[in-house]
């Protein structure tokens, strides 16, 4: 096991730079998620990792070393893809002794390993057959058990559930949860699916055109994120942006907009706050923050504003409100039980200790 | 209508024409082995003794053996080889398209073009022979590339075949080899496989079939070489191929007795080629 460090790491395709100085430390034993829409550089990171990509700048470490020219071969990394890989005129059982025959690994030693790792996965009466015979979760299970064998110092995973239908994929990621709680290897796993980037990961680097967005603990990423990008990313349905401008009456402070004027709670009316009256910002706010008066026990004055409901989208454990707040769109969680129909004024309340105020040129945290 | 007779009435066309033009000359060809020359005089199995025992077919027979090794060893090895590694280069579909070109050209132009390449003079005159210009420019002396017996000319004319034929098989190959998802290479790198143990241990086996049927098709091919023999030195020099000598015996000597008897023999030859090309594109069709 080894930790993993890329500093100041940076792709070029020709012109495009995909991976544009990124700086990243997972630890040893760590399972750091990297998320982000296609095309951020996400993938590619992991590829220079695995040593699949050249490094155009910056350095890489695995452990002490440094591996900016090693062969992927000598890096002692395993990596499992998306679409599994797995050697077609191999049956499960060579699939996975592939990589230890190469390395000269005993012949007792391979079968006690390979037998074991097929032995925790669940496909043990599939020694025999080939890939093809294989159902998709399987063979994922197969990629899985060769890079287990292996017992690298760092599993690579390249979007690994993406290809498995929905409830598979939910299986399979308490699986990958389970089975990091167990072997204890540090991880880097690529994905663009946030519930699996929050679910899997002790750490989630958010990444956009080759950049690192934040990179942090997965609450505090939803709690605080570091700027819009990361805040519209993280969280279903995407936060709510309304720009506003904050203003100061009777020592208090407001975020007013079109149609709406909230008070900031004294506890978050911080001295960045205060320091940006007067200028436009982005007021934040997530669908799960807004409720209806009937949801909310205890005084609503300063957090209200009303809105006309347009479409609801009932999801039986939640209702999804999409409402028109002076011609700007909320999307509001509710309560599925309260009775709503489009073309209804709604009130709604705001819960203000979770606001987000973004810069509106930096698009940067506020508060 | 009794469909019992109808599937004759529709079949009828086509077992006619393969019977008019591929059983009856067949069975004609077969027939006429055991006749004389002049198909007259039955003489039993004299011209297969004389078709596997007789000098020139002897070499004719050591010549194919000599083509069905070095010639599908070359096609097929070089087509691999080169299939991997332009793989790699930018100017990708400009060499292939280079390489692929002879197969373009006819076995007579090939022949004419081989035959300046590898012309002969004698020492004092001027060299106007590709080969031999280079060769006495390098202050070495001058080779006859289609009479010196038994190698160099024969690997000379494989050489032209060669020349033709690579391109095929490097299609064909690239066509496989570009097929091969390239995670899997990728895996084989990142389990510990160095270039050659990718190629030996992923790559190979995933174009294994395709080679199969190139191969066989190279076989096939080789077992019935002809033109380019015909073309640069009809047989001359011990270079002679059993093909070309069912055709002087035809066309030649007029022996259709012999002529047939060597048909049937290189018929014969073939055919297991052929049954394991079948059977391999059956089992394709099976799987699709």
């Amino acid at each position: 096991m080894a930790e993993v460090r890329l500093n100041e790491v940076t792709k070029k395709f020709g012109n495009f730079t995909a991976v544009d100085r990124v700086t990243l430390e997972v630890h040893d034993g760590e399972f750091v998620v990297l998320v982000g829409p296609s095309g951020c550089g996400k993938t590619t990171s992991l590829r220079m990792v695995a040593g699949l990509e050249d490094i155009t700048a910056g350095d890489i470490y695995i452990g002490e070393r440094r591996v900016n020219d090693v062969p992927p071969k000598d890096r002692d990394i395993a990596m499992v893809f998306q679409n599994y890989a797995l050697y077609p005129h191999m049956d499960v059982y060579n699939n996975m002794a592939f990589g230890l025959k190469l390395r000269k690994v005993p012949k007792k030693e391979i079968e006690r390993r390979v037998h074991s790792a097929a032995e925790l996965l669940g496909i043990k009466e599939k020694l025999k057959a080939k890939p093809r015979e294989l159902s998709g979760g399987q063979r994922q299970r197969v990629a899985l058990g060769r890079a287990i064998v292996r017992d690298p110092k760092v599993f690579l995973f390249d979007e690994p559930l993406s290809n498995l239908d929905a409830k598979l994929r939910v299986r399979m990621r308490a699986e990958l949860a389970e089975l990091h709680l167990r072997l204890k290897t540090t991880t880097v796993y690529v994905t663009h699916d946030q519930v699996e980037a929050m679910t899997l990961g002790q750490r989630v680097a958010v990444m956009k055109d080759g950049v690192v967005m934040q990179y942090d603990k997965p609450q505090t990423i939803y709690d605080r994120p570091a700027n819009m990008f990361v805040a519209g990313f993280i969280g279903s349905p995407a936060m709510n942006f309304l720009e506003a401008r904050l203003i100061s009456e009777d020592g208090r402070l407001y975020v007013q907009g079109k149609g709406f004027k909230l008070l900031v709670p004294e506890e978050r009316a911080s001295d960045g706050l205060r320091a940006s009256v007067g200028r436009d910002v982005v007021f934040g706010i997530r669908p799960e923050d807004i409720r209806t008066p009937e949801m909310v026990h205890g005084e609503t004055a300063g957090r209200t504003f009303s809105g006309k409901v347009r479409v609801r989208e009932p999801l039986g454990d939640e209702q999804i409100i999409y409402a028109d707040v002076a011609g700007d769109e909320i999307v509001a969680k509710l309560d599925p039980r309260l009775e709503i129909e489009p073309g209804q004024d709604l009130t709604f309340v705001a819960m203000m200790e979770r606001l987000h105020i973004f810069d509106k040129e930096t698009e940067r945290a506020i508060a | 209508m009794n469909m019992g007779r109808a599937h004759w009435l529709y079949l009828a066309p086509a077992l006619l024409l393969l019977g008019v033009f591929l059983v009856y000359p067949s069975v004609e060809t077969i027939r006429l082995s055991f006749y004389g020359p002049r198909s007259d005089t039955f003489v039993g199995f004299q011209n297969y003794i004389q078709a596997f025992t007789s000098r020139p077919m002897l070499i004719a027979f050591r010549n194919n053996l000599l083509w069905l090794v070095v010639f599908t060893l070359f096609t097929v090895g070089m087509g691999l080889v080169l299939a991997v590694l332009l793989d790699r280069v930018r100017y990708e579909a400009i060499i292939k398209s280079v390489i692929f070109l002879p197969m373009a050209i006819s076995y007579v132009a090939a022949g004419v073009i081989w035959r300046f390449v590898y012309a002969f003079r004698p020492v004092v005159a001027p060299q106007i022979g590709l080969l031999n210009a280079i060769v006495v420019a390098l202050g070495g002396q001058p080779v006859g590339w289609l009479i010196e017996r038994p190698w160099i000319n024969n690997l000379a004319l494989i050489a032209v075949g060669v020349w033709v034929w690579t391109g095929f098989c490097m299609v064909v190959l690239s066509a496989a080899y570009k097929g091969i998802p390239k995670e899997m290479q990728e895996a084989a790198r990142i389990d510990g496989a160095n270039e050659w143990q990718v190629f030996r241990h992923v790559t190979i086996p995933f174009l294994k079939s395709t080679l199969a049927v190139v191969t066989t098709t190279m076989i096939v091919f080789v077992l019935k070489v002809f033109d380019i023999v015909y073309m640069m030195t009809n047989g001359a020099y011990d270079t002679d191929v059993i093909a070309n000598r069912m055709y002087n015996e035809m066309f030649q000597f007029n022996n259709y007795g012999l002529a047939s008897a060597i048909a049937v023999v290189l018929f014969l030859a073939i055919i297991p080629f052929l049954v394991i090309n079948i059977r391999r594109f059956r089992t394709q069709e099976a799987v699709r």
